[in-house]
Parts: C-alpha cells; sequence; structure tokens
C-alpha cells in the first residue's frame, strides 16, 4: 500500500495542507511544532478513525481543530493495484463520525475501516508493526528500553511484557481464589451463601413451627373458653346449690330456736309443776332417801341380830348354881387356894412326921441291936424309939387336921381340890354369864334405839311426799322404791330438758356463727333454682364437675401459656422473613455465578496468554531474533553480526565476539535494533506487499555512519512500497543528497 | 365437564435482579395473578381446580398470600385439588396441613397414590404430595387399583415426566397409560414440553425471570361424555421475559441503534415485556452504541432492557487473525472457544480474550471494567 496524497482540511493545528508523496524514501522535515505528529495522527485517523474520549487517550482532542472543532480532509491511496479516496469528516461527537471511501478505478463505495480493509490490520497492529516512533529516550528509562526491546521480540510489542500481564492477572485471580485454603472473594461469596442458606432454613422452620403453633394455640384458646364457660357455670350452679344449702340453715336455725323456745317453755311447766309441791327434788334428795332407807334396814337388821344374840344366851342349872355358892364360900374363905395350901401343908406335915417317925424306929432298931454291943448306942436307941413316937404323934395329928378340913366339904383330900376348883369355876363361870347379858342386853337397847331413830328419820323423809301410814318395813321400803323411782324420773327429765337446751344452743349459736355474714333476704333474692331440684344428688355432681372443670382449665391454660411461650420464642427466632433472605439468597448467587465466570474467564485469558507467549517464543522470537540480526549486521557494516535470545527470552547483541544484553546497549544501538525488530515485524506481517513504514525521529540518537546505513537500507526495503520519515533535522536530507540517495523531501 | 389446571404459580418467590421494594411489589403481582386464575376459573365456569404443585415457592407462605389463598379457595366453592410438589412439599406447618382449608379444597397427603371422588363430576381425582423437596419413587409404579363405578380418573401430580434418574418424581408415560387417566396434569417443567393431548404440563402463569420465557397461562381442559379431551391454554401472565439475539455483524453504531429499537419494538408488541437482547456477531469497539440509553427506550410496553454484549467487540477481529503480536497470538489461541457452538464456551472464551486483550493493554481488566 503507499499512500499518494494526504489532503488534511482541517486537522489539529493544520488547515488546508495538501502534501503528496512518492514511492520510496520521503522525508518529511520540520521544526518542533511544524506538525509532523499531526500528519503522522491524520494518516491514521484515515485508516481507523479517530477513537472516541477516554480517560487515556486524547486522540480526539488533538485531531479536532482548535478553532472549529471539527477534523476533516481525504487521502489517496493505492493497494493491490487500486487506488481508493478516503474521505473523513469528525467533531466531539462520535456519532456524527463520517467515512467513505471509493474505489477510484470502480467509483464503488468500499466498506469497512479502510486500514483493516486495505491493510488487513487492526489499529494495535498498525501502531506496533508499521508506525516506529522514535524510542523516547527522556521517557523510557535505560532499562524500560531494554525491556521495550525484550517485549518486541517475545510479544512482537515493545509495550507487552507477558511476565508483568501474566502476573497482573494473577494477582486479580488470587482476589477471586486463592490457591488453597480459604480466601478470595467467591470463597467469601459461598459462605455468605452457606450462611444465609442455613439462616432462612432455619427461620423457615420457625415459621413452619409458628404456623403450626398458631392453629394449636388457637384450637387450645377456643377449648379453653369452652372450659372457662363450663366451668363457670358449673361454679354458679355450685353456688347456687351452696346458697340454697345456706337457706337450708337458715331454716334449721329457725328450728332450733323454735325447739328451744319450747324446752325452755318445758322447763318452766315442769318447775312450775315441782314447785307446787314445794320442792323440786333432786339426786341430793334421792341419795339421802336412799341413805335414810339403808340405814334404817341396817339399824333393823342389827337390831334382829342383837334380839337374838340376847335370846340365845344360855341360863346356869342347879348344881352350878350350889357349887357357885359353894364357891362364893370358899371365895369369902379367902379362896379355894389358900384353903388348898393349908390342906397341902397339913398333908405334907402328916407324910413328913410319918416318914421320920419311921426312920427313927428303923434307927433306934438298929441302935438297940447296936445296943447289945454297946450299951450306950441303947441310949441313943431309946431316944430314938422316943423321937419316932413322938414323930408318930405329930403326923397323927396332921392328918387329923387335913381330915378335919375335908370333913367341912364332904369330900376326900384326894377330891377335895378338883371341887373346890370347880367350885370356884362356876363360881367365874356364873359371873361370866351375868355380864355377858348385861352387855347384851345394853346393846339390844341401843340397837332399838337406833332402829327407831332411823326409822324416824326414813318416815320424815318419806313423809315429805306423802303420809306414812305403815310404817312397816315392807311398807317403808315400797314408799322409799317409789319416791326414790319417781325422783330420779324427775332429775332425769330435768337432765334430759337441760341437755336439749344446751344441744340446742350450741346448735344456734354453730349455725349463727356459719351464717355470719349472709344476708337471707338477698341469699333468696339471688336464687336462679329451684330449691327443690338441690338435691345433695346433684351436690355433689356439681362439686364433682367444678372440680373436673377447674383442673381441666389448669391444664388448658397451662397449655395455652405453653403454647404462647413457644411462639413468643420462635417469634424472636424470625429475625428476618424468609422471603426477603431468599432474595438475598438470589442475589448473591448471580453474584457467584458472574463472579465464577469472569473467574473462570480471568484463567483462560491467563491460560491463553501463557500459551500464546510459548507459541510465540517458540516460533515468533526465533524469526524476529534471526532476521533482525541479518538486518542488524548489514546495517552495522558487520559490527553487531547477530541479534540473540536468551533463554529467560531477552534480548542480546553480539558486539565484537561478545554477547551484550539490551540493558547494556548504547541509545543507537538501541534504536538500531528497535528498527531491525520493527521492519522484522513488518516484513513477517505484511508479505506481500508492505504498508507505508513510518518512522518518527527515529534515527536522531544515531551516528552518521550508522544513519547512513540505515536510509540506504530504508531506500532498499521500501523501493516498490513507501518510506515516510518525520525528522527535524536537515541530517538526514543531508546525508541522502551527500550519497546521493534518491529521496522526496516534504517541507512542513 | 370443565377443568383448570394450572400450577407452577411459586407465589412468594425470590426476586433477585431487583431492589426488596420492588421484590414485594412483583410478589404483589405474583398474588394477583392468582386472583386471575380464579377469574378465569369462574369465567369459563370450571368444575374444578387442578393445582399441580409448585404453588408456593417455599414452605413457608407470606401472611397475605395465605389469606388470599383461603379466600379464593372458599369462594370458588367447588373442588380445588393440589398436589403439592417440590418446592412446597406437605410438611408440618406449611400451608397444606392448615385447619383452616375450606371444605372444597383436596390436598394429597401421601407419597403414594391418593385418590378423591367427586361423585356428581363422576369423576376420580389420583395423585400424591411430595412430602420433602424429593421423591426418586414413582408413586405409580405397581399394582393399578380397580375404581368403582369406573369414573373418569384424572391425574393430578408434580413430576418430572419420563426421566428416569430424576430427584422430581419419576413417572413414566406407559405408568400413565396402564393406569388409564383419561387426563393427566402435570407440573413442575416451566417450559411446557411437547406431550400428547391427554398428558400436559400447565407451565408457569407469568414468568418470573428470564429463565422463564415468553407467555404464561393455565389450561382449561375439556371433558366430554365419551371421555375425549381437549385442552385450551389461556394467558395469565401481565409480563414476559423474553432474551432475543440479535446479530450486529458488520453494522454501523447507528444501525446498531436501530436493529435495537426495532427489535424492542416487535418484542414488546402484545404483552408488557422485560427484554433481554444479547447482541451477537463481531463489532468493533467503536461501533456499539451507548448501550444504557437503548436500555432506557421510551415505550411502555417495555419493562426493562437488558443489552447483553457477546458480539466479539474486537478492534478488529480480522486484524487480529492477522497480529503477529501476543494479542493475535492469543487471539488464535482463544479462537477454536471463541467459534465453539456451546454458548458458554463461547461467553467465556469472550470475556478471557476481552480480559487478555485489556491486560496486555494495561488497560483496566476488572470485573467493572470488561464486562
Ligand atoms: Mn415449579
Amino acid at each position: 500500500m503507499r499512500i499518494l496524497e494526504l489532503n488534511i482540511i482541517e486537522f489539529g493545528n493544520i488547515k488546508d495542507k495538501n502534501i503528496r508523496l512518492e514511492n520510496g524514501l520521503n522525508i518529511v522535515f520540520g521544526d518542533n511544532e511544524a506538525g509532523k505528529s499531526t500528519v503522522m495522527l491524520f494518516i491514521k485517523f484515515m485508516l481507523y478513525g479517530i477513537p472516541r474520549r477516554t480517560a487515556k487517550s486524547a486522540d480526539r482532542d488533538r485531531a479536532l481543530n482548535w478553532s472549529t472543532r471539527r477534523a476533516s480532509g481525504n487521502m489517496k491511496i493505492e493497494a493491490n493495484g487500486k487506488s481508493y479516496r478516503i474521505e473523513r469528516r469528525a467533531d466531539a461527537y462520535p456519532k456524527n463520525d463520517y467515512l467513505s471511501m471509493i474505489c477510484l478505478e470502480t467509483g464503488e463505495p468500499v466498506e469497512g475501516e479502510p486500514g483493516e480493509v486495505l491493510l488487513g490490520i487492526g489499529i494495535d497492529a498498525y501502531e506496533s508493526s508499521c508506525s516506529i516512533a522514535q524510542m523516547k529516550a527522556s521517557e523510557i528509562s535505560r532499562a524500560g528500553a531494554a525491556s521495550a526491546l525484550d517485549n518486541m521480540l517475545v510479544s512482537s510489542d515493545e509495550s507487552i511484557d507477558v511476565q508483568k500481564v501474566i502476573k497482573k492477572l494473577d494477582e486479580v485471580r488470587k482476589e477471586y481464589k486463592l490457591n488453597r485454603g480459604e480466601g478470595g472473594i467467591i470463597y467469601q461469596t459461598n459462605i455468605e451463601i452457606n450462611k444465609l442458606s442455613e439462616k432462612q432454613k432455619s427461620i423457615t422452620e420457625a415459621h413452619l413451627l409458628l404456623q403450626e403453633n398458631t392453629e394449636k394455640l388457637e384450637r387450645s384458646e377456643k377449648s379453653l373458653s369452652e372450659i372457662i364457660a363450663s366451668c363457670e357455670s358449673s361454679e354458679e350452679l355450685l353456688r347456687q346449690l351452696r346458697q340454697v344449702e345456706t337457706l337450708r340453715r337458715f331454716e334449721l336455725l329457725d328450728k332450733a330456736k323454735a325447739e328451744l323456745e319450747q324446752t325452755n317453755s318445758m322447763t318452766q311447766e315442769f318447775l312450775k309443776e315441782y314447785s307446787k309441791q314445794g320442792k323440786l327434788p333432786n339426786e341430793t334428795d334421792n341419795a339421802t332417801l336412799l341413805n335414810a332407807y339403808f340405814t334404817y334396814r341396817e339399824a333393823q337388821k342389827k337390831l334382829s341380830t342383837r334380839q337374838s344374840q340376847y335370846n340365845s344366851l344360855p341360863s346356869i342349872d342347879k348344881d352350878s348354881e350350889q357349887l357357885a355358892s359353894i364357891g362364893e364360900e370358899i371365895e369369902a374363905k379367902c379362896g379355894a387356894s389358900t384353903i388348898m395350901s393349908y390342906i397341902n401343908s397339913q398333908h405334907k406335915k402328916a407324910r413328913m412326921g410319918r416318914i421320920t417317925a419311921i426312920a427313927c424306929l428303923c434307927l433306934s432298931a438298929v441302935f438297940g441291936a447296936l445296943s447289945l454291943v454297946l450299951l450306950p448306942l441303947a441310949i441313943a436307941a431309946g431316944v430314938l424309939v422316943a423321937l419316932g413316937i413322938s414323930f408318930v404323934f405329930v403326923s397323927a395329928k396332921a392328918k387329923k387336921k387335913r381330915d378335919a378340913a375335908c370333913r367341912e366339904y364332904g369330900k376326900s383330900f384326894s377330891e377335895l381340890e378338883a371341887f373346890l376348883n370347880s367350885c370356884t369355876e362356876a363360881l367365874r363361870q356364873k359371873r361370866i354369864s351375868s355380864n355377858e347379858i348385861i352387855s347384851a342386853k345394853a346393846r339390844l337397847d341401843e340397837a332399838e334405839e337406833i332402829a327407831s331413830a332411823s326409822a324416824h328419820h326414813l318416815v320424815e323423809l318419806l313423809e315429805i311426799y306423802e303420809s306414812v301410814t305403815d310404817t312397816s318395813e315392807e311398807g317403808l321400803r315400797a314408799l322409799t322404791d317409789k319416791h326414790s323411782a319417781n325422783i330420779l324420773s324427775i332429775c332425769e327429765k330435768r337432765k334430759d330438758l337441760a341437755l336439749k337446751k344446751q344441744s340446742l344452743v350450741g346448735r344456734i349459736s354453730d349455725l349463727e356463727k356459719e351464717l355470719v355474714g349472709y344476708d337471707r333476704q338477698s341469699l333468696m333474692a339471688s336464687m336462679t333454682i329451684d330449691a327443690e331440684q338441690a338435691t345433695p344428688e346433684l351436690l355433689a355432681k356439681t362439686e364433682r364437675a367444678a372440680a373436673y372443670y377447674k383442673n381441666a382449665r389448669i391444664s388448658a391454660e397451662e397449655k395455652v401459656r405453653v403454647l404462647r411461650e413457644a411462639i413468643i420464642a420462635l417469634r424472636a427466632r424470625i429475625s428476618t422473613s424468609p422471603v426477603e433472605l431468599a432474595d438475598k439468597i438470589c442475589k448473591l448467587n448471580e453474584k457467584l455465578e458472574r463472579d465464577t465466570h469472569y473467574y473462570e474467564a480471568l484463567v483462560l485469558a491467563m491460560e491463553s496468554i501463557e500459551g500464546a507467549s510459548s507459541a510465540m517464543s517458540g516460533n515468533v522470537t526465533p524469526y524476529l531474533s534471526r532476521a533482525a540480526g541479518e538486518m542488524m549486521c548489514a546495517l552495522s557494516n558487520g559490527k553487531h553480526p547477530s541479534v540473540q535470545t536468551t533463554k529467560d527470552l531477552t534480548l542480546s547483541v553480539d558486539q565484537d565476539g561478545f554477547l551484550i544484553s539490551a540493558d547494556r546497549l548504547s541509545g543507537g544501538t538501541k534504536d538500531i535494533a528497535y528498527i531491525c525488530l520493527r521492519i522484522a515485524l513488518m516484513q513477517r506481517l505484511f508479505e506481500n506487499e508492505l504498508p507505508p513504514l513510518i518512522l518518527d525521529e527515529a534515527l536522531c540518537q544515531i551516528d552518521d555512519t550508522r544513519t547512513q546505513g540505515v536510509l540506504t537500507a530504508l531506500s532498499e526495503l521500501c523501493y516498490n512500497s513507501q518510506c515516510i520519515l518525520f525528522t527535524c533535522h536537515s541530517r538526514e536530507l543531508d546525508i541522502c543528497q551527500k550519497i546521493g540517495l534518491p529521496h522526496n523531501e516534504i517541507a512542513l | 365437564m370443565k377443568i383448570l389446571h394450572t400450577g407452577d404459580i411459586h407465589l412468594d418467590s425470590a426476586f433477585c435482579a431487583v431492589s426488596s421494594t420492588e421484590a414485594n411489589a412483583l410478589r404483589q403481582h405474583q398474588r394477583d395473578i392468582l386472583k386471575k386464575i380464579f377469574k378465569i376459573a369462574n369465567e369459563e365456569a370450571c368444575d374444578m381446580i387442578l393445582i399441580s404443585g409448585d404453588l408456593f415457592d417455599t414452605c413457608y407462605v407470606t401472611p397475605e398470600t395465605r389469606e388470599l389463598c383461603l379466600s379464593l379457595f372458599s369462594d370458588f366453592q367447588k373442588p380445588i385439588i393440589i398436589s403439592p410438589g417440590n418446592h412446597d412439599p406437605l410438611v408440618d406447618g406449611s400451608f397444606y396441613k392448615s385447619s383452616l382449608l375450606p371444605e372444597n379444597t383436596f390436598v394429597f397427603t401421601s407419597s403414594e397414590l391418593q385418590y378423591f371422588d367427586f361423585p356428581e363430576l363422576k369423576t376420580t381425582v389420583a395423585g400424591y404430595a411430595f412430602t420433602s423437596s424429593v421423591m426418586t419413587k414413582s408413586p405409580l409404579e405397581g399394582e393399578v387399583a380397580q375404581r368403582e363405578n369406573q369414573p373418569n380418573l384424572i391425574l393430578c401430580a408434580h413430576a418430572d415426566l419420563d426421566s428416569v434418574a430424576t430427584r422430581y418424581a419419576p413417572l413414566l408415560t406407559s405408568d400413565i397409560l396402564r393406569h388409564g387417566f383419561i387426563y393427566t396434569a402435570l407440573g413442575h417443567i416451566h417450559k411446557v414440553p411437547e406431550t400428547p393431548e391427554h398428558i400436559r404440563y400447565c407451565g408457569f402463569p407469568e414468568g418470573r425471570g428470564f429463565d422463564e420465557q415468553g407467555d404464561g397461562g393455565v389450561l382449561i381442559v375439556s371433558i366430554d361424555d365419551t371421555g375425549a379431551v381437549s385442552a385450551k391454554r389461556i394467558i395469565t401472565s401481565d409480563i414476559r421475559y423474553l432474551t432475543e439475539e440479535l446479530s450486529v455483524t458488520g453494522m454501523s453504531c447507528w444501525e446498531i441503534e436501530r436493529a435495537v429499537a426495532s427489535r424492542i419494538e416487535d418484542m414488546s408488541r402484545d404483552c408488557r415485556t422485560a427484554i433481554r437482547l444479547e447482541l451477537v456477531g463481531v463489532l468493533t469497539e467503536d461501533t456499539l452504541p451507548d448501550i444504557t440509553s437503548i436500555s432506557k427506550a421510551n415505550n411502555e410496553q417495555v419493562i426493562s432492557v437488558e443489552i447483553i454484549n457477546s458480539t466479539l467487540c474486537l478492534p478488529s477481529s480480522e486484524g487480529l487473525e492477522k497480529d503477529i503480536t501476543l494479542r493475535g497470538e492469543l487471539y488464535r489461541t482463544l479462537k477454536g472457544k471463541l467459534m465453539s457452538d456451546d454458548r458458554e464456551e463461547r461467553r467465556t472464551a469472550l470475556l478471557a480474550l476481552k480480559i487478555g486483550l485489556s491486560a496486555i493493554d494495561g488497560k483496566d481488566f476488572t470485573d467493572g471494567g470488561v464486562l
């Protein structure tokens, strides 16, 4: 493709300018601000249009004429053997952009962007191939310039640093999803979705439970109110029935009071009746009467005993009477013992005299015999005989006295003592009997007296009740029995009356106590049921029913309470509507889907860039380094025989046998390497027909010798096409003239 | 006999594309559609309503919806037969277990086949309930129960027809035929598939988003004395969601604008429509019109316009094809995927290309910058 003519009507700072371009080398020469870059922009505008205004690109502003704010012009070109006229107009609004391209041979319009249609490349490719700007050493650091060369080699574009791009992509990728473990936007979104889903589930559950419980509560409340109604009606009935009971108590009280009155009047009548008799006998009276009777009976009994005792005393017979009289005599003679002791002493004396006389005589016999032997003893025998004889006399005398005394009682000595004793005994007996009789008599008399006194007392007591005619024991007994029974019955009756009164009083006071606070009239007034209905069975039944309903009410109330509490707790669990949560979850899912899609695209982009990069390093890079190396060698007259790439895809230039990495090359060498690489790229891109090669101040850092080489090479390269060199120095023109290089000079 | 067959109403749905206020308004609109359905049932003098599941979107039913359903049901007076679906299964506390349901509402309660007899209509409606969100066994398997008096046997069910491995009641057409249902009212598949006249999915009554495309409606099923079935669909939706593709290859900026506007006009002709327009084809970035201004098209029939740019929106795809730089290489690497028949793959590749190119050119390639 060749540009034949540029017709700038208004563009940037240029107005109405016509530039004709030739084949081969065109050198556009002008001072700074003369409009060199405006012309370059105009060419780009004609081929690709101007982009809309963005934060990054001020191209549109630069393209619009400063005063008219419009851009317009046309360009004539030749491509693929045909010539075309491209015309464009533009203002600040992209929608007003106007474009026409006409094939001048056929006169037919051609659709599409001219650059794409004619060059077959997009604007980016155009800028990275056909259009070579100066490597602005002031803007790009040396290292930057070197890396631009590296980039060009690896990505065929000086501005593309693949590693940096991938790194940047990876940084963003990590924001979405970390390689391992937890983290990243996607993970967070997932977590949040799970959290919300859990919450939604729990709240939905709570809602369902709430619904269930609410309906249960409604049913329970309904049944509770039914129970309460039953409870109240049964209690009301119970109250009525108890009221009937109370009224019945009032009636009982009335009855008791009436009875008490009756009892009182009975008591009074009774008292009156007995007060007529002057005395109301009591139990003491009965006791006194019975005592008197018993005393009387005892006295009677004793009297008869005494009588029989007295009667049974024995009488004294004649012999005893005789003996007693003898006894009295004896007693008069100082008693039987005295008599007997006299007799006995006489008896002893007689016996002793006898014994002594015998002894004396015996002795005298002995002595007498002995006297024959001894005469003196005869005297003793004689004396003894004499003594014997005297004792015989004494004994005889004592015997005589004894017998005399015995004869007085007509009894022998041996009988006398017994006789005397019997007489004495008889006398003693006689005396005893008579004493007994006397005392018995006295006792009898006493008993008679007591008996009569007691009888008298009894009669006196009986006479209180009735005059006593029959005072016999039988009569008295009957009377006593009669009156005692009488008194007792009176007492009984009195007691009965008293008891009755007491119990009535007690009952009345109990009832009155019970009925305190009850008003009979109002009770009667508030009665709604028939008292007759109020049977005890009904009362018991109603009480049972009331108790049942009370319990039922308690349990129903408990149930309602529990349900209400459960409902409150459930309500507390429901912090938000599940539907709103679902909205949120739905939104998050959408975000997740978008993020995931983006993430996948990001990963794909990274993989693709890496793939593309490695494809290029295996394919494009070797070609570029070879082609650029050949050109470099030619341009530098063999000074730099090759351009090479290292394993890490950085560019090195062979210089004096050493490989110098791009960042250590001089500015001029770098520029040459740059131009070589660009031209190599362009040659690869446009195999058939080269587009115009546009160089903007691309040679200013290169020394004269090498500039001469470059210009010569460009002239050869673009022999059948076009090279447009923009420069502000006359050096390139001078060199061309000096070596006679054909060129078209255009002054701005 | 006339039957109104509806389902998949999904009352109380979540709406994520809009604000919560708007979502509530949309839910209110769903209730209005339910009212409309009952109005149609009355106007068409239907003898019963079959609801083949997913009346509600979840087990949770908002108080407003609950009240509306109860009053509509009881006002209808004639039988309403409901077969709970996977979205609104019969669980404790769910609407279907409410004691407040009117007497004319018959809800299946078991995952086994149940029958409701309507002797006055000489009809028996069979059905079952989802008792959780999953049902892997077909209730139609096994012996066919013999019915007395041989009434018209109808099936009302939420099911995934002839889809053996489904988790949503795998009913088989052969089983349906074996049971001798003269009409089978199905729910669950929202995009109504081709089925025989007597086995029908009712579809949704109104779309809720772009995944429910087009007009929504209910079926009015007439069964004559011979047992012949005919069904007609009555449109119930006030609004619809439509997604269409628009090829804009080679169009200039204003041509695209014009094409989009006229397409929007076409799409929103007979109904208020939410429009999603996917621009496809190849386009240069400069020729893409201001999408936001198109979205705000001043047309009352248009609820919203969403324009998805699925064009190969490149400086020049032809240029990229020939681009010898990394850009071109990237394009060529992704090209297979960009031309894929799989729409998702195509989308991802396109986005990857945009991201890659932006990243290469040092432009913003983040979510907001590219999408
Ligand atoms: Mn559904």
